[in-house]
Parts: structure tokens; C-alpha cells; sequence
């Protein structure tokens, strides 16, 4: 019904799809999975024409399609059903059903057919709620069913479902694995992705494993085991990418004691002087939200932080700032630079009290400043005043180092690192973590990619769900084993 | 010496103002004798110091739309003490005014930040409030006959070169500006409140006080505006809560022509000098050519939606010329 | 599909906007103690001010719950009831004026569209400045006077200023209801109308609860976008009409400060600033209490500075009650970029 035929495509630095070829049979569940960054949600995404290969070609219903967009692919039966949910929250069922396609009389709707045929799509789905209930009074999982049944009303042979379980129930989850058996048997085909992997053997026929943009390999779900798969998802020889001279951690720098929050439950850690602390897991394990609450941009509910042994209050980012704590966020672009204010203006800003005198600032001893960590971090820029939006990836990234190396801190946390960085930039960023710990101070590496981890940490927590699964020290961790732990598989798979 | 190509959209002001004034030459005769341009720089005194008020909220990303309620509010509220009559030192009354703008200043950065409302509603329901408290206050009467030592600040001629008065607006003015661009251009507040508008997450995840720097940018507005209502009161002779009633447009005028993008974070007080000159060369040059004020209030509308517009366009541009070029090294650029 | 008549009672004082309890309440304590607001005579008169502002809010309820706003209605009651009265004035057939008006109004509107859709000028600074431009407008067209309503060869004015039923009560008090009440309930019937059997008003809520979903759907996001202005600006004509008609001439300041208390209105009714919720039975609503506010307490003997005081802070209130109303909601948590 789909066939992937070597796509390739390419982003600024990164190939995120390397000439991949997967076909998609009529009634069939084709699960993909793979780490984060793998390509998973970019196939899905030329298949759904937000994004246009830049070789290969897309096949739909075997004729090649030469022109792709989100409306032309839900023409040809293409259904896709997001993690983030695309319904209309003060519309009724039937309503967001039959958006943007209303069945008409005269200028009037057709409410007595648009009513019924509601009711039958939803009776398809073992669903039995009056159409004209206003979506934002459902919960999550029937959200996603009324998706389900506004791609059934598209006619939609093929429906992408990227994490349909990740917020449901657990019979939320028994509901609509019956439904998609059922659209099986009816002849829909559909791409599964997800990364609790022991539902893939309860819907899924056959698996396509991605790594790095490429395609592992596509397996029966009957042939593969699931440490197999696990193996196959990692996969990596770990290279002499990550130089690390491991020094004897010093005192406690970070200690978080049970700490809850929106998106993570009890959590313990702590992160000593001299030690890069991985903190490993899947998307959504809750990792990036507990690096917020410790920054202070989100509260929490209850537990402790602290820093040196001295508690530290919550919800301030210059509270943290003050006990020597400094996030390097996720998503540079938006959370750690302003774009339209240049290298100087961005890097001084952690710094503005210690360099100026008396609350004014002190433009010589910036430019000095900026201008020695611009050497020392080789960042490729004619002059400290250009803008920050200007720059490349990797060089952005190092100006939002340069900015905590200024202000003297004794915890660094970094959140994905090197994401969408080019291999040179990277090894820079590496070498540039080991010679802070090596100075002393204390590092928190949130990461996705397993041998970064494995190759930079001393130790690694391992989070799923929300909750802590793991920590293991560098000697004992492998690839196999933090997977494990990840995915939750503790009492299965070992 | 142009380092980057990008920076010529910094200095748009100053092309718009000098086209306009070759514009309102041609058509108007008198327009560049020596007496006229005296008048137009001391009427654009007044504008620029409401146009500053507007830019420290708007370079947080916000707008404020009760600088003329304020001015009214603030000076009604001292008024009494600030006439002939009166025998209380004339500081008292200074010092009041700009503790009540700032006062209500405060008001306003309350509920941006903790009502979490929009500071365009928030200023919205205080331009109303303000101004109704005004008229509690006064009712219809009008407090006339300002004392000197304040009026002179206002109507003070200091010499005359040529034809060329120059006036105490535009010494107070030169001297307000100076230390204004020194506040947010020199000190760590100010880079704070640029970092801030540039990019409110980014400034909070470098550890800024964001939300007090707003409520700061708010009050600082509020005092300004307190400085204009005793500039204009004294102008004018008379305190009366029908001072500004459209002030807040020409605030907004001024800022956005000055180049003051609305989603903050960009703009400057020469600029905003700028935009003043322009807002009263087309107010002197309409003036001229006996345009009624209603319409020039129609044109100021235009020139708004316009200023808006062209403001983002030149910024999208602006990031778009650096975009093609390729970052250089050090050495490279030397080369 | 029969339900219990008691369940469905229960359904609907839930699906009754907030401001319905703030209107009962309020109104019930101003008619046990203020003297006359009971009277027919005053609630005629109520009926008659609170028409004008029902209409105002309930546009702005349009453009709120796409997740915009017009500030310019005001400016719009004023300039096309200045075109309207200019057009008499010159000798044109009053039907015809009236007509003419309307269109003027629409063309206003779709000028505020085309700048916030073209030019992406956030609504409230685009309707701002063109709320500017139509009080500059209004002021030149009627030399900033009052223009009246010639005596004669007005056939159809006068007839819409004729009252439908006037009551006298035994205590003296006269109940009149006028053909501008009418108008004004046709205008709201068929405007909700259109917005519950019509794509109008799925695609309103569509464009401010999740514009990328509605361009997913096949949505032409921008055409509506536009639409939604000129709506505004015809129900602004609408309500220019009925003020012509209430106080039989025209003057470019009479709708100074609507824009306000249409923005009051419509927050009471419970549309929320961000979009995507609200509605316009509510905004409805919201006018009455906004005016039994203004003309209850006026009668009581307080100063008309203090109600706006009262009205600003109602406002600021209103935008509060909202935000919480929102916060309690689970899609209340959906973060926007």
C-alpha cells in the first residue's frame, strides 16, 4: 500500500534518512522502532508530506507520488494520528469528525447525517458516546479514538500512529488494541511506533529496526526475540570519539532526595565533583522535566535539592544560579539564546553583576571576556558582536557553553548536548566536559544517544516513566543493559 | 566599516525622516526657515519623552496604552499643589506626580505578571480606570495657573540663534534622554531588559528575574509617564483630566517609527529620538498645509499598522543577510 | 433519546454562560434597592442602551474566540454613522444610505482583516491603528459636528424609530418596546444562527483552538481569518444604524469607548484573550450586565466616572474568573510555541 523506495534526506549537517526501503502490506501492523533521532518520526513525516525527500520516492498504492503535503497525503488515504492531538477541544465529536470536509444542505450543515454517520464510525469503534459531546470533556485515550474515527470517515487505508499509548490507560490501551485489530482485518494498514517494546508483539507483525538514520533491518515479530531487537536498536561499536580521563570523584556536589514533580516521581540522585553523571532514558521518561524543576523553571511538588549541603528554594532560575547550578537546555534556539542579541549580549548575561560595577555594566571587560573564551573555545565568528542567530549549530552551542563556563559553577547540567551537532563540534563539546570535571565541578548529562552516555558518564541513571530504574557505574553499563533498564524490562528480559 | 550588512535596517529611522523632510520642503515653503525647525524640535521634545515611556514596555514585548491616563491621573492627583496659590515647595508636587505614575505603573506590571493578563488588556482596563479616577477626582473643573518655577521647565526659551529659539523642553529633554539610553543601554537592568524581550526564555533560563524585570520595565514606564504629565501640565498652564486623552497613540507612533519591534527586545531611545522628530515634522508639515488634527489622527493611525509591518519585515531581513553569510574564522576575516 | 426533563434542566443551567448568574443576581439586587430600576419605564430604556453593545460584544465575542480581537468597532459606530447621515444629507434615499452604510463597514472590516492576515500585524495594534484611522475619517466626514436626521423624506428612519408596543402601566410608567429592539434580536437570531447549523462558526472555534489542526483539515484559515473582520465590522455597522436611530443623528464621537466596554462584555461572557473558547449568548449577556452595572448604579446616585472605574476593574476581574476557569480544564495545559 506504502512503499518507502531509498529516501534520503538530509538536514543542515545531519542525514537524518539514509537510503531507506520499507513496504507497507494491506492489513498489516508495521511497527518501527528505534532510539531517539533514529528517523522514525522524519520517515513518518515524508510519508505525511510535511517534509520532501531529497532522493528516493514515495509510492502510494503502487503509483509514485510526486508532489507531497499533509492535504494531498490525506487524499490518497493517508491518516495520521499524533502523539500531540489535533482535535478542535470546544468542538463536538461530530464536529472535529467531519472538520474541514462538512457534509452540507444548502448553506446549512447536514447535522442529521453528519450525527449519524458520527455515531456509526464510533459504534465501529466500540464507542458509544453521544456525537455532539464537546471533545475537551473526554479523556485522553477516547481523544485518540475520535482521531481513530476521523481518519475511518477520510476513508484512510493507512493510519500512522506515533506513541498512541504513551498516555493512556492500561485498559484504555486493551481498547484500542482491539480496534486496531479490527481495522486489520478491514484491510487498513498501519505504521505502529513506540517504544514500550512488549506491546509491539501483541499488535505488531513485522518490525523495522532503525539506527542513525538507517534502516537495521525488517524482521517478523514471529523470529525476533526481544533481547535480540534490544541488540539490534543499539547495535554500535562505541569510537574513540569520547576522551575521558576518569579522575576520583571529590564531595557531593548535587543531591536531589525524593524529589516529585510533573512528569517524574521520586527521585533520588546525586552527582559528585569530578563526575560526569549520565542520566539516560527514553523520550518522555521524564528527565528533561526533573532538569527543569532542580534549574528552578518548573516547580515541584515535594522532595528536597542540594547543592553543597545547603537546600536550595524552589521554582528560581536565579536562586539555582546563585547556588552554582547552570542548565544547558534542550532546544538552544528557544531556551538558551536570544537570537536577535549577538555573542556578547548572549554570553555575559549569566555574568552582568560580577563583571559591571555598582549595576553598570562594563563593555571593556566583556569584550575582553567574550573574546577569551571565544579563543580558548575556537568559536568560528569574525567578531563577539555578531548575532547569535548568524551562527551555525555546533558554534551556537558553544556560546551557550561559553556563557556557564563564565559563571563559575559547580554543576553543569546538560541537556542533549549534541544534538544536531556535526562529529567535529561534537568531540569539542566532549573534550570540553572532561576538562571542566577535570577542573572539579560537577556535570548532569541528560542524553539520548546510548554511546555518548556510555563513553562520557562515570556513572548513569537510567529513568522510565518517570521513575528512576537504574544507575550504574561505567565499568558495569553496556548498552544491552541500559536499554533494559529504559525500556523497563528488568523482570522479562533478564 | 559596515561590518555587518544587516545593520543598515538599524538606521531606517533616519532614512524615513530625512525623505519626509525633503517631502514636506517641497510642498511647503516655510517649512525649513530656522523658526519653524525651532518649533518642530521642541514639539518633538514633548513626543520623545512619551515615546520612551512606550519603549521601555514594548521592549519587553508588551505595549502600554495608559501612558496618557497616567499623565492625567498623576498630575490631577498633585494639581492643587502645583498652582500659583499654593505654598508648598514646588518639589513636593514633582515628586508626588512620579510616585503616583510610577504607582500605577506598578498596577499595570501586576497584572502582566502575576494576573498573568496581557499587557495590552491590563493597560487597556487601566487607561479606562485611570482616567475615570481622574475625573472622580476633578470633576469638570481645571486646576489653571501653573506656577512659574514649574512652567519655565516647559516654555523656558534659553536663547535664540538666528531665528533658532533653543527652549527648555529640548535641554530637559537632551539631558532625559541621555540618562534613559544610560539606564538601558549602560546598566546590567537594562541589558537585562533587552535579554528579556529578546527571548523570555532564554533570559529565564540564564537565571534573569524575568518576571520582576517586567514589572520593573512597567513602573519605570509609569514614572516617565508621571514626567511627561508635568512637562505637557506645565506646557499647557492647567492640570485636567482630559490631558493625553490620545497621547497613548502618539506614544505608540513614536516607538514603532523609532523602530521598536512589538515582540520586544529590539529598539533604542535614539531611535525613539528619531520617531519623535518624524511624528512632529508630520504634524508640523500637516500643520502647514492646514490638514484638520482628526485627519492627521487617521494618518497616525496608517502610519502604525505601517510602522508595524515594516519594523518586522526589516527584522526578518536583517536576520536573513547575515543568514547567507558563512561564519568566518578569525583569521579569515582578517584576510 | 429521550432524557428525563430533570437531567436536561440540570444540562442546561450548566451550558448557561457565567454571566448569566452575574446578570440574575445583580439584577435582582439592584431592582430590591434602587428605586425605579424596577420600573418598566427604566428597563425600556435599559433594553434600548444595553441593544447596541449586545451586538458590539458579540462581534467581539467572533473575533475573541478566534483568538484575535477588534478594537476598532467603536470607531467603526462612529464613521458609518457619519457615512449614513452624510448620504442623507445628500439628498440619497434612505434605504439605499442605510445599505451603503453596511457595505462601507464591511470594507472597513475586510481592510483590518487584509492587515492582520497580509500584513501579520497582531490584531489588537492593527485594530487599533484603524480605529485611529476611522475616528480621523469620522471627525473629517462631519467636520466634527453632529449631523441630524432631516424631519422629511426619511420614510423608512422614521419608521424604524417607531415603537411595537408601548404599555402604560397604571403607576404611569410606560413599557415601550421599538422596531431597533428588532432589529437587534434578528441581528443576534441570525447570527447565532449561522454560527450553530453553519461551518462558521466550527471553523471561528477551529481558527483559535488549533489553527494547525484546522490547516491540516483543509481549512482555508486565512480566507476565514479575513471573514471574521468583516463580520466585525458589519455587526459595527449594525449597531451604527441602531444609535442613528436612537438618538436621530449622527456624531463622530458617538462611539467613543464602545470598543471597551464591548471588550468588558464579552470577557464576562466568558471568552478567553488566548482563543478557541467562549461564546456568544454569553458576550450577550455579558452587555446586559455591563449596562444594568452602568444604569443601576447611575440611578443610585454614582458618579458615571466611577462606573468606568468600576467597569475597568470588572474587566480585569472578568480576565482573572477566566484564566482559573481555564486553568481547571485538562486542555487547559496545552503549552503554544
Amino acid at each position: 500500500m506504502v512503499e518507502f523506495r531509498h529516501i534520503t534526506k538530509r538536514f543542515p549537517g545531519v542525514l537524518a534518512l539514509d537510503d531507506i526501503n520499507i513496504e507497507l502490506k494491506p492489513g498489516e501492523v508495521h511497527v518501527l522502532i528505534g532510539e531517539n533521532g533514529a528517523g522514525k518520526s522524519t520517515l513518518m513525516k515524508v510519508l505525511s508530506g510535511a517534509y520532501k525527500q531529497d532522493e528516493g520516492e514515495l509510492l502510494i498504492d503502487g503509483k509514485v507520488v510526486e508532489k507531497n503535503s499533509p492535504i494531498i497525503s490525506s487524499s490518497l488515504g493517508i491518516g495520521m494520528i499524533y502523539q500531540e492531538l489535533n482535535l478542535i477541544p470546544e468542538l463536538s465529536i461530530m464536529k472535529n469528525i467531519f472538520l474541514g470536509n462538512e457534509k452540507k444542505k444548502g448553506i446549512f450543515d447536514d447535522k442529521k447525517y453528519m450525527y449519524q454517520k458520527s455515531k456509526e464510525y464510533l459504534s465501529m469503534l466500540h464507542l458509544d458516546i453521544d456525537p455532539n459531546t464537546l471533545v475537551k470533556n473526554l479523556g485522553v485515550g477516547t481523544q485518540q479514538m475520535v482521531e481513530i474515527a476521523k481518519a475511518i470517515s477520510k476513508n484512510s487505508k493507512v493510519l500512522v500512529l506515533d506513541e498512541p499509548t504513551s498516555s493512556l490507560t492500561d485498559s484504555e490501551i486493551k481498547e484500542l488494541f482491539s480496534i486496531i485489530r479490527m481495522l486489520k482485518e478491514k484491510g487498513v494498514g498501519m505504521f505502529y511506533i513506540s517504544h514500550r517494546l512488549e506491546e509491539l508483539y501483541e499488535v505488531g507483525d513485522r518490525v523495522t529496526i532503525m539506527r542513525d538514520g538507517t534502516k537495521v533491518g525488517t524482521y517478523d515479530l514471529n523470529e525476533i526475540k526481544m533481547d535480540e531487537m534490544i541488540e539490534k536498536i543499539a547495535g554500535r561499536k562505541i569510537e574513540n570519539l569520547y576522551p575521558r580521563n576518569r579522575i576520583k570523584h571529590g564531595d557531593c556536589v548535587l543531591e536531589v532526595k525524593n524529589l516529585t514533580g510533573k512528569g517524574f516521581e521520586n527521585i533520588s540522585l546525586k552527582v559528585y565533583s569530578g563526575e560526569i553523571a549520565g542520566l539516560s532514558g527514553l523520550v518522555g521518561a521524564g528527565r528533561t522535566e526533573l532538569a527543569r524543576a532542580i534549574f528552578g523553571i518548573d516547580n515541584y511538588t515535594s522532595g528536597e535539592i542540594f547543592v553543597n549541603g545547603v537546600k536550595i528554594n524552589k521554582n528560581s532560575t536565579g536562586e539555582a544560579v546563585k547556588a552554582g547550578i547552570g542548565l544547558l537546555p534542550e532546544d538552544r534556539k528557544i531556551q538558551g539564546l536570544a537570537l536577535k542579541k549577538n555573542i556578547r549580549e548572549n554570553m555575559v548575561i549569566t555574568v552582568l553583576s560580577s563583571l559591571g560595577k555598582k549595576g553598570v555594566a562594563n563593555l571593556k571587560k566583556e569584550k575582553e571576556v567574550c573574546q577569551k573564551y571565544v579563543d580558548e573555545l575556537e568559536i568560528a565568528t569574525p567578531t563577539i558582536e555578531k548575532l547569535a542567530g548568524f551562527l551555525s549549530g555546533g558554534t551556537q552551542q558553544k556560546v551557550v557553553i561559553a556563557k556557564w563556563l563564565m559563571a563559575n559553577l559547580k554543576l553543569f547540567i546538560f541537556d542533549e548536548p549534541t544534538r544536531g551537532i556535526d562529529v567535529g563540534a561534537k568531540s569539542e563539546i566532549y573534550r570540553l566536559m572532561d576538562e571542566l570535571v577535570a577542573k572539579g565541578a560537577a556535570v548532569l548529562m541528560i542524553s539520548s544517544d546510548l554511546p555518548e552516555v556510555l563513553g562520557m558518564s562515570d556513572r548513569i541513571y537510567i529513568m522510565s516513566q518517570g521513575k528512576m530504574t537504574g544507575c550504574l557505574n561505567h565499568d558495569e553499563a553496556d548498552q544491552n543493559l541500559v536499554l533494559t533498564y529504559a525500556y523497563n524490562q528488568t523482570e522479562e528480559a533478564v | 566599516m559596515m561590518r555587518d550588512k544587516g545593520r543598515i535596517y538599524d538606521f531606517s529611522t533616519f532614512f524615513i525622516l530625512i525623505a519626509i523632510i525633503i517631502a514636506f520642503s517641497i510642498f511647503g515653503n516655510s517649512f525649513l526657515k530656522a523658526g519653524n525647525i525651532s518649533n518642530i524640535i521642541n514639539q518633538a521634545s514633548f513626543l520623545a519623552i512619551i515615546g520612551v515611556a512606550q519603549l521601555v514596555v514594548i521592549l519587553t514585548g508588551g505595549i502600554n496604552l495608559s501612558i496618557g491616563s497616567i499623565m492625567a491621573l498623576s498630575t490631577v492627583l498633585c494639581g492643587p499643589m502645583m498652582l500659583r496659590e499654593s505654598t508648598v515647595p514646588v518639589i513636593v508636587p514633582i515628586i508626588l506626580t512620579l510616585v503616583f505614575g510610577s504607582l500605577v505603573g506598578l498596577l499595570n506590571g501586576f497584572m502582566v505578571t502575576k494576573l498573568n493578563i496581557p499587557a495590552f488588556l491590563a493597560t487597556f482596563a487601566t487607561m479606562y480606570v485611570a482616567r475615570g479616577a481622574a475625573w472622580l477626582y476633578i470633576g469638570q473643573g481645571v486646576y489653571y495657573g501653573i506656577k512659574e518655577s514649574i512652567r519655565f521647565w516647559a516654555t523656558g526659551v534659553l536663547f535664540e540663534v538666528g531665528g533658532f529659539r533653543v527652549t527648555m523642553p529640548m535641554v530637559v529633554v537632551t539631558v532625559f534622554l541621555l540618562i534613559i539610553w544610560f539606564v538601558i543601554s549602560k546598566t546590567n537592568l537594562g541589558r537585562r531588559l533587552y535579554f528579556t524581550g529578546s527571548n523570555t526564555t532564554a533570559a529565564e533560563f540564564s537565571g534573569v528575574p524575568t518576571k520582576r524585570i517586567v514589572v520593573i520595565a512597567h513602573v519605570l514606564s509609569g514614572l516617565i509617564s508621571g514626567i511627561a504629565g508635568i512637562m505637557y501640565v506645565a506646557r499647557i498652564n492647567a492640570a485636567d483630566a482630559n490631558l493625553g486623552t490620545q497621547y497613548h497613540f502618539d506614544a505608540i507612533s513614536v516607538a514603532l517609527i523609532g523602530g521598536a519591534v512589538m515582540s520586544g527586545g529590539v529598539g533604542s531611545i535614539w531611535g525613539v529620538a528619531g520617531g519623535a522628530l518624524i511624528i512632529a515634522v508630520i504634524q508640523s508639515g500637516m500643520n502647514n498645509m492646514q490638514i484638520p488634527s482628526e485627519v492627521q489622527k487617521a494618518f497616525l493611525g496608517v502610519v502604525i499598522i505601517f510602522a508595524v509591518f515594516f519594523n518586522n519585515w526589516f527584522q526578518e531581513k536583517k536576520m536573513k543577510v547575515g543568514d547567507t553569510q558563512p561564519a568566518k574564522t578569525k583569521s579569515e576575516a582578517k584576510a | 433519546m429521550k432524557k428525563d426533563s430533570k437531567r436536561s434542566l440540570r444540562e442546561l443551567i450548566r451550558l448557561l454562560p457565567n454571566s448569566t448568574y452575574i446578570f440574575v443576581v445583580l439584577f435582582i439586587a439592584f431592582v430590591a434597592f434602587i428605586p425605579n430600576f424596577g420600573s418598566a419605564t427604566n428597563i425600556s430604556s435599559l433594553i434600548g442602551q444595553a441593544a447596541i453593545l449586545m451586538i458590539l460584544s458579540s462581534a467581539m465575542s467572533v473575533a475573541i474566540i478566534t483568538g484575535g480581537i477588534d478594537l476598532s468597532v467603536g470607531g467603526i459606530v462612529s464613521l458609518v454613522g457619519v457615512v449614513m447621515a452624510q448620504l442623507v444629507g445628500h439628498g440619497m434615499n434612505d434605504v439605499m444610505s442605510i445599505l451603503l452604510g453596511l457595505a462601507f463597514g464591511c470594507l472597513f472590516g475586510l481592510v483590518n482583516g487584509i492587515v492582520v492576515v497580509k500584513l501579520k500585524v497582531a490584531p489588537f495594534i492593527a485594530t487599533f491603528g484603524m480605529q485611529g484611522v476611522a475616528y480621523g475619517l469620522a471627525n473629517t466626514l462631519s467636520d466634527s459636528r453632529a449631523l441630524y436626521m432631516p424631519d422629511e423624506g426619511v420614510p423608512v428612519i422614521k419608521a424604524l424609530q417607531t415603537n411595537l408596543l408601548e404599555w402604560m402601566f397604571p403607576s404611569g410608567n410606560i413599557l415601550t418596546i421599538s422596531v431597533q429592539v428588532l432589529i437587534t434580536i434578528v441581528t443576534l437570531m441570525l447570527l447565532i444562527l449561522f454560527f450553530k447549523k453553519t461551518v462558521f462558526g466550527t471553523y471561528i472555534y477551529a481558527l483559535g483552538g488549533n489553527r494547525e489542526a484546522a490547516k491540516l483539515s483543509n481549512i482555508r484559515t486565512d480566507k476565514w481569518n479575513i471573514m471574521v473582520y468583516v463580520i466585525t465590522g458589519l455587526l459595527a455597522s449594525v449597531a451604527a444604524l441602531l444609535m442613528l436611530l436612537r438618538i436621530n443623528s449622527a456624531q463622530p464621537t458617538s462611539g467613543d469607548g464602545l470598543e471597551f466596554q464591548a471588550v468588558v462584555a464579552a470577557v464576562l461572557g466568558g471568552n478567553y484573550l488566548a482563543g478557541g473558547r467562549g461564546s456568544i449568548p454569553g458576550a450577550i449577556l455579558g452587555a446586559l450586565v455591563v449596562y444594568t452595572v452602568r444604569n443601576g448604579l447611575s440611578l443610585a446616585g454614582v458618579n458615571a466616572n466611577m462606573i468606568m472605574v468600576v467597569l475597568g476593574i470588572v474587566l480585569v476581574l472578568g480576565m482573572v474568573m477566566n484564566e482559573v476557569a481555564v486553568r481547571g480544564l485538562s486542555f487547559g495545559d496545552r503549552r503554544k510555541k
